[in-house]
């Protein structure tokens, strides 16, 4: 069986998520009536499985395995050894599948643009291997957008010494899921993922992160800041797995949150399954208004109610990214956040 | 010219805190509130600038003859009452020289004024951050970021000078500061006193009162005012305490 089918296989296998079912606890299940699978009724043409493992067999997640069923082709790219490349990733449909292979000491830069969503559903996958010392810079901000429904689906395996990073700053309204299955499987890698979420209206942002640390020495930080206004809610769940053999391992996951209307709702779920005792991990939450003193002071110096509360909004925001060493995405990042502001 | 007329405040719980206070500041005073802790000293500069924990539950005040407890908290400022906090907060990430350059502005816009020119900003900056001994260090700092209580203290004046008030209320300034930044600091208060402006300072000793000399001295306790006088008042505090002031 090729990838199509064996996803197919497996997604007619678990089905659509149940109410009681952990992952997808906090989505508005309701929205999922909106999902047709068509059945696989032809061969993908790619021999990505047998190059690859994608996981696919034991894959949990539908939002993994409908990308693969449903898309015409996957776009796959080689990045050579020791190359440089920056560049953008754009679905060219509703649904597609994405594979980059990073050869060693290979440095990229990819900023993920949102494909023009006029459809009822819309699901990609971005599949990323890197081998020893790559580095994968992935990024997004792009301009608020209304999804009806949207699955994201990363999924990366590093090798010794690879190093990822995760830069998102999302702001679009409607329904949307995102899910990341991180795998530092060699010594040494690292991950530093760090996400702003400013919501708005009815939106439903829901995101779904495990990080496994498969490795000694492996080091991971989630640093997530979210800002909710209207009816807006946010879940995010974040689990991270420490394997056995694994020592030395380092990780940190940080949420702030600040509800600016009565109804904005966030749901925070922090795992940890960790099966070493040579290990530090830390997770940490918080969930408020914006500081009434600062509010205070800002408007005592003459600055007005709403300026006040934009200046600390903005700061909140800036600082999610700005201790960043310059890299393409922060520096993108960084003059999207003030550019809308 | 700053009228405060029989104010009364209490916090939003309902707990009474200005219990009728009366103070009238004429352009060219200094005047200095003194008293225990817990009179209510600081929670004056807070409620006649409208923090949100206060409430005003009857009382005037007016500035130049205008009703500002019906002015929100920046329409007070920019109509030119400044408050030094007594505890500055930190605000990370916000260049002290972009906030000054925003409050200013603000205020500005206020008056309807167009916004000051770089080199008009540029001018104070130097002037004020050179007589309050600042280097440059302070402009591109976030807003008393990893300050000390003294160079906290310092920045304040430095706001105080920039925006130029009408009436600068300053929240135990001295606290905090060293002998020399005590003297530089009351140095920069002096220097910018005008003949239209005033200053109130609440402290609880007479050492900042030796370098800025206030025309009246007034006793704050239980939320009034319960004695008023001249500079030699301090004196006889510093000497004798609060306990032969009675009530009134």
């Amino acid at each position: 069986m090729d990838t199509k089918q064996i996803a197919y296989s497996r997604f007619t296998e678990i089905g659509l998520p149940k109410p009681r079912n952990d992952d997808w606890f906090f989505f508005p299940n309701a929205v999922l009536k909106n999902i047709l699978v068509q059945p696989v009724t032809e061969s993908s043409s790619e021999s990505i499985a047998k190059e690859f493992d994608l996981g696919v067999e034991t894959e949990k997640n539908i939002a993994a395995l409908i990308p693969l069923i449903q898309t015409r082709k996957a776009f796959v790219k080689k990045i050579p050894a020791n190359e440089q490349e920056t560049g953008i990733l754009k679905a060219r449909d509703d649904f597609s599948h994405t594979l980059f292979h990073i050869q060693k000491g290979a440095d990229v830069s990819l900023e993920i643009l949102d494909n023009k969503n006029e459809h009822d559903f819309t699901a990609e996958r971005l599949d990323f291997f890197l081998e020893e010392n790559a580095q994968l810079e992935l990024f997004f901000c792009n301009p608020p957008q209304k999804h009806n429904l949207q699955f994201r689906h990363i999924r990366i395996v590093a090798a010794a010494n690879a190093s990822i990073k995760i830069l998102g700053v999302q702001q679009n309204t409607g329904c949307y899921r995102q899910s990341f299955d991180l795998f530092l499987n060699g010594e040494d890698s690292t991950v530093d993922f760090r996400l702003l979420n400013k919501l708005e209206d009815d939106t439903e942002a829901h995101y779904h992160l495990i990080i496994h640390h498969n490795a000694p020495h492996t080091k991971s930080n989630q640093l997530v800041r979210q800002i909710l206004n209207g009816k807006s809610h946010v879940s995010y769940d974040g689990a991270v797995h420490v394997g056995k053999d694994c020592t030395e391992v380092n990780s940190a996951q940080l949420i702030n949150n600040i509800l600016l209307s009565e109804e904005a709702k966030v749901s925070i779920k922090p795992v940890l399954k960790i099966y070493h005792d040579d290990v530090e991990c830390s997770h940490g939450n918080t969930c408020g208004e914006l500081d009434a003193e600062s509010l205070y002071y800002l408007q005592s110096r003459g600055i007005d109610a709403k300026k006040a509360e934009d200046i600390l909004l903005q700061n909140f925001a800036v600082n999610t990214f700005s201790e960043l060493n310059s890299s393409v995405g922060s520096k993108r990042i960084l003059s999207a956040i003030t550019n809308r502001a | 010219m700053l009228s405060i007329q029989n104010l009364k405040a209490s916090l939003k719980d309902g707990t009474s805190i200005l219990k009728g206070v009366n103070l009238t500041v004429r352009p060219g005073e200094i005047h200095a509130i003194m008293g225990p802790n817990g009179s209510g000293k600081s929670s004056l500069f807070k409620a006649i600038s409208g923090h949100p924990l206060y409430q005003i539950d009857s009382g005037s005040v007016t500035l130049n003859g205008k009703d500002i407890l019906n002015l929100d908290i920046s329409e007070r400022a920019n109509s030119g009452l400044f408050i030094s906090m007594q505890y500055p907060i930190e605000i990370p990430g916000v260049k002290n020289i972009d906030f000054l350059r925003m409050a200013l502005d603000s205020k500005r816009a206020y008056l309807g004024l167009e916004k000051i020119k770089d080199s008009e900003f540029n001018e104070l900056m130097d002037r004020y951050t050179s007589l309050l001994e600042m280097d440059d260090r302070y402009r591109n700092r976030g807003v008393n970021e990893g300050f000390s209580g003294g160079e906290k203290k310092r920045n304040e004046v430095l706001q105080m000078a920039i925006l130029n008030p009408l009436v600068a209320c300053l929240d135990e300034t001295d606290s905090g500061l060293d002998i020399d930044a005590l003297r530089i600091v009351a140095r920069g208060i002096n220097e910018l006193m005008t003949p239209e402006k005033s200053v109130i300072l609440v402290t609880h000793y007479q050492r900042l009162l030796d370098y800025v000399k206030p025309h009246f001295v007034h006793v704050l306790r239980h939320g009034k005012i319960v004695q008023s006088g001249g500079p030699e008042l301090a004196l006889q505090l510093e000497e004798q305490g609060y306990d032969w002031i009675g009530e009134v």
